[in-house]
């Protein structure tokens, strides 16, 4: 009975067609499910509108800007760039671009953890002066016209309006989506395919778990954490706190230069590194490791051993090796997969 | 028989609640939820905030604001016997963005219970669990990416107010932005009405605050506080923000907290 009486009371709502669910799935050794906050749970036409929108330079203000201009599939969602510059006026960002990896297990973004989601992450780039520099207002008013994506909105949402919220909510869905777990790497996890290490791989693996793995942890090589990994000596205010690393957002002295793990899954493809782009090649990461290690009240323990020696000490050989392994982190399907590119070159 | 009566009264419920889904032909009546405005008097001393005048600060400095914006949320109205009646998804942006923007100084809250109040309670800002995100549009008039949410550290700025001031020392006009927000800023403010007041379908009510945005400017001088603050920062700027020294965003927030005086009360059939 009380069915009957809603029903009468929202005789609108009768025609509401939901949109499709959708289970992502994610390699066995990585996890056992994708993770999405209830607010903002996967449908089939939710992603692709999400991906729609990730490739559409609709959303910047000159119309020639995506999200895809700074991170290009084929690197991994990365640009190349120590500094991209590839924003509404062209100045080069305080920050390296970051890999859109595994998102969906992130809980703080950017180099210094300040967007608490990836929702909530899609307005900064979205409104940055330097970046697509769109004012949001204009943005829904411009997709209002479009009959398209108006059709799009309400279904995923169901709404006969579009927010904000659901420009952001739908480009999260889509990049929950980019999801790595199908390199060399996965394979040898899973037994899958037959697929061996090289003696040089395994010795890389035994030595980047005796290394690296402390910081670079577990299946998602990244404890999520932050880390002064003694990159410099001090860490100006300028430009906009940017080198203060996490400390810009929690303001503790603790967290001066110390800046997010990044992923080494794909590594090979997200030349070049830290935060601000500064080493150009792996090479040069490694060799910061074994002997460029700089010292601050903020360096990370590991980094300093029981003879006060800074870094991490590396040989040669050990190096090669370790490179060996991490070129089995890159996911030759992930940056190939058609249900992540460009979806106006398919239609 | 039982099961006839059983028929009966159901088909009287269905009835009745179908001719309560229609409001046109029912009487407005004492028992039926009613309504409540709330007019927020943006006002500094005696005269109103607008973004075209200058204002003189107890500190001495002369200001101009070219917006003018905070939010307000969580409005609880304090019943006769102590317990809340809590609306639901209170949450306004108030004030002016711009000099084309209406200046929002009043809104309304519908379907309020019929009974006595005695009080109300009302945050400025955004409370945690809502502060965490910023892609809302559920909760009010929450909406992210309009200026009132911060995008490098997800989370809303509970007062926007940018404008200039002159600065005595260089003889001309500095920028100012006081961008206040994190859950330590969130502030709960709580009013007891003089008088009680009724709320049902034939009541016409109103509660008339001033926002007397003067007292935050008794606390911040910016002349007092010199030209480029924080110390640190090269601009010719002044700008307490969100991850600016925190003690004095607590300080305005305090200030914040204490600048709403509930002029008057207007409770009438």
């Amino acid at each position: 009975m009380l069915f009957c009486l809603l029903q009468a009371c929202e005789r609108q709502k009768a025609d509401n067609t939901f949109p499709k669910k959708l289970v992502v799935n994610v390699g066995i050794n990585i996890a056992d499910t994708v993770p999405f906050p209830k607010r903002n749970p996967f449908s089939e036409e939710g992603v692709l509108l999400g991906r729609m929108l990730f490739y559409d330079p609709v959303l910047s203000a000159n119309n020639q800007i995506s999200c895809a201009t700074c991170h290009q599939q084929s690197l991994a969602f990365t640009d190349g760039l120590a500094l991209s510059d590839k924003g509404a006026t062209s100045k080069p960002l305080f920050r390296h671009v970051p890999a859109l990896i595994n998102l969906a297990w992130n809980d703080g973004l950017f180099w210094d953890g300040g967007a608490k989601n990836i929702e909530s992450l899609a307005f900064a780039p979205l409104t940055h002066p330097d970046e697509m520099a769109q004012d949001i207002i204009e943005l829904i008013k411009e997709l209002e016209t479009r009959l398209d994506y108006k059709t799009r909105f309400k279904k995923v949402f169901g709404k006969d309006t579009i927010h904000s919220a659901f420009i952001v909510r739908a480009l999260a869905q889509f990049q929950r989506t980019l999801i790595s777990d199908n390199a060399k790497y996965d394979q040898f996890m899973r037994k899958e395919n037959g697929v061996v290490f090289s003696e040089l791989e395994l010795k890389g693996m035994q030595l980047f778990e005796q290394k690296c793995s402390a910081c670079h942890s577990g299946q998602f090589f990244t404890d999520f954490s932050y880390h002064n990994n003694g990159l410099d000596a001090t860490f100006p205010t300028e430009p906009e706190h940017m080198g203060q690393g996490r400390a810009r957002v929690t303001l503790a002295p603790d967290d001066l230069g110390r800046f997010k793990t990044p992923t080494l899954r794909n590594v090979m493809l997200t030349t070049p590194y830290m935060h601000d782009g500064r080493f150009k090649t792996i090479e040069e990461v490694l060799a910061h490791y074994d002997e460029n290690t700089v010292y601050s009240e903020t360096l990370d323990t590991l980094l300093i051993n029981e003879e006060q020696r800074l870094g991490i000490p590396l040989s040669e050989t050990e190096k090669r090796a370790i490179e060996a392994f991490l070129y089995t982190l890159t996911d030759y399907e992930f940056i190939s997969d058609t249900t992540l590119s460009n979806p106006f070159s398919s239609f | 028989m039982n099961k006839l009566i059983k028929l009966l009264t159901t088909l009287l419920i269905v009835l009745f609640s179908i001719s309560a889904c229609d409001d046109d032909d029912d009487m407005p009546n004492v028992n039926e939820p009613g309504s409540l405005s709330i007019m927020m008097e943006n006002k500094f001393g005696t005269d109103n905030v607008n973004l075209s005048s200058t204002f003189t600060s107890s500190k001495g400095d002369d200001l101009t604001f070219t917006r003018f914006e905070y939010i307000i949320s969580n409005i609880a109205l304090v019943m006769e016997d102590g317990s809340n009646y809590e609306v639901p998804d209170s949450y306004f942006i108030m004030g002016q963005r711009n000099d084309n923007a209406s200046n929002r100084q009043m809104f309304e809250l519908s379907n309020i219970p019929a009974g006595t109040y005695t009080g109300i309670k009302f945050a400025v800002g955004v409370d945690a669990a809502s502060n965490a995100n910023t892609d809302n549009y559920e909760k009010g008039e929450l909406e992210g990416g309009i200026g009132m949410d911060w995008g490098w550290a997800s989370g809303y700025k509970f007062i926007r107010w940018d404008g200039s001031y002159f600065n005595n020392a260089e003889n001309t006009d500095i920028n100012f932005s006081l961008h206040i927000g994190t859950d330590d800023n969130y502030k709960v403010i709580e009013k007891d009405f003089t008088e009680n007041i009724t709320i049902n379908a034939e009541m016409t009510s109103e509660l008339h605050f001033e926002v007397r945005a003067n007292k935050v400017f008794d606390v911040i001088g910016f002349n007092e506080l010199g030209l480029n603050f924080p110390p640190s920062e090269p601009v010719k700027t002044f700008s307490a923000v969100m991850f600016g020294p925190a003690d004095k965003a607590s300080t305005i927030a305090d200030a914040y907290a204490d600048m709403f005086m509930l002029h008057h009360v207007n409770n009438m059939n």
